[in-house]
């Protein structure tokens, strides 16, 4: 086989790795997430953080519409991809939960956060694959959830986990989104 | 208010479902819809980065074929075109796959 049929046969594979992973590849999603969460850390600003969320949840998602189209996945895809976020939304829930109640001197949530991140990237970039940048964005925000025991914290632990999720969240968001628009970009 | 409109799939002999699926455009546009329930248009033309004129004689010929099911929809007064690949489709496109990995092995 020559080097062009390889070529071909890998971009074919590219396309259709994308296109399995066409939802977790839309970043502006995250940022949204982020950004109202990032609000919603800091006190007094829960209702512009709903706000936000909304705002470029629904402006994202018509960006993706118009620009690219619309793909429905797999159902059991789709399946299995509801079931951990929803899964791992529950658990950083409870975590933040235990944030509130100041059970632990480390930030729970984020920490929960983390670990649920690594089950929510392996299924959602299951084709494309999980980048280093995004293993280090796992990594920083268990550091960041165990730095709270050093004991320099000024603020809540509620609202540091919710901030640094958030953080987390929107660099991931526009990686993703640079990805996608980088796999789609037309061929100069 | 949205209609639908679904094309019937005249049916092709194996030979010529070989020959079609041979071509690497064709090639790309089933290994896509594999991976997915269904694709707009403009989302193939996106991933695989066709042109519309391009796009639209390959389908039209993976339609004829019965490769593949094309929907035309309506949202508002905006004409929407959905690709489904058949059965028949996903069947040609994984054994196509299979005997590139077979070559692969043997080269």
């Amino acid at each position: 086989m020559t080097d062009e049929f390889d070529q071909n046969l890998a971009a074919i594979r590219r396309a259709a790795d994308v296109a399995a992973d066409y939802k977790g590849l839309q970043g502006l999603f995250n940022v949204g997430l982020g950004v109202g969460l990032l609000f919603t850390a800091v006190p007094g600003y829960n209702g512009i953080g709903a706000l936000f969320m909304i705002v470029i949840t629904v402006a994202g998602h018509t960006y993706y519409v118009k620009k690219y189209g619309r793909a429905t996945p797999q159902p059991r895809r789709n399946r299995t991809v509801i079931i951990v976020w929803f899964l791992g939304a529950l658990l950083v829930w409870g975590g933040l939960g235990l944030d509130a109640s100041g059970a632990a001197p480390i930030a729970l949530g984020a920490l929960v956060a983390a670990v649920a991140l690594i089950g929510f990237d392996l299924v959602a970039y299951r084709h494309v694959g999980v980048t280093a940048l995004h293993w280090a964005l796992i990594v920083i925000l268990a550091l960041a959830a165990l730095a709270p025991a050093l004991g320099w914290l000024s603020i809540g632990l509620w609202n540091y986990s919710l901030g640094s999720i958030a953080i987390v969240l929107v660099i991931q968001g526009l990686v993703d989104h640079w990805r996608l628009t980088r796999a789609m970009e037309p061929t100069r | 208010m949205s209609r639908e409109k679904t094309r019937p799939e005249p049916g092709r002999g194996p030979e010529v479902i070989e020959k079609l699926v041979r071509d690497h455009t064709r090639m790309g546009i089933l290994t896509v819809l594999s991976q997915l329930q269904s694709a707009e248009f403009l989302f193939l033309q996106s991933t695989l980065k066709l042109t519309q004129g391009n796009l639209s004689s390959h389908l039209a010929k993976l339609e004829s074929a019965g490769l593949i099911v094309v929907l035309k929809t309506f949202e508002g007064k905006k004409p929407v075109t959905r690709l489904v690949i058949t059965p028949l489709g996903r069947e040609a496109i994984d054994r196509h796959w299979e005997q590139l990995e077979a070559l692969r092995r043997i080269t």
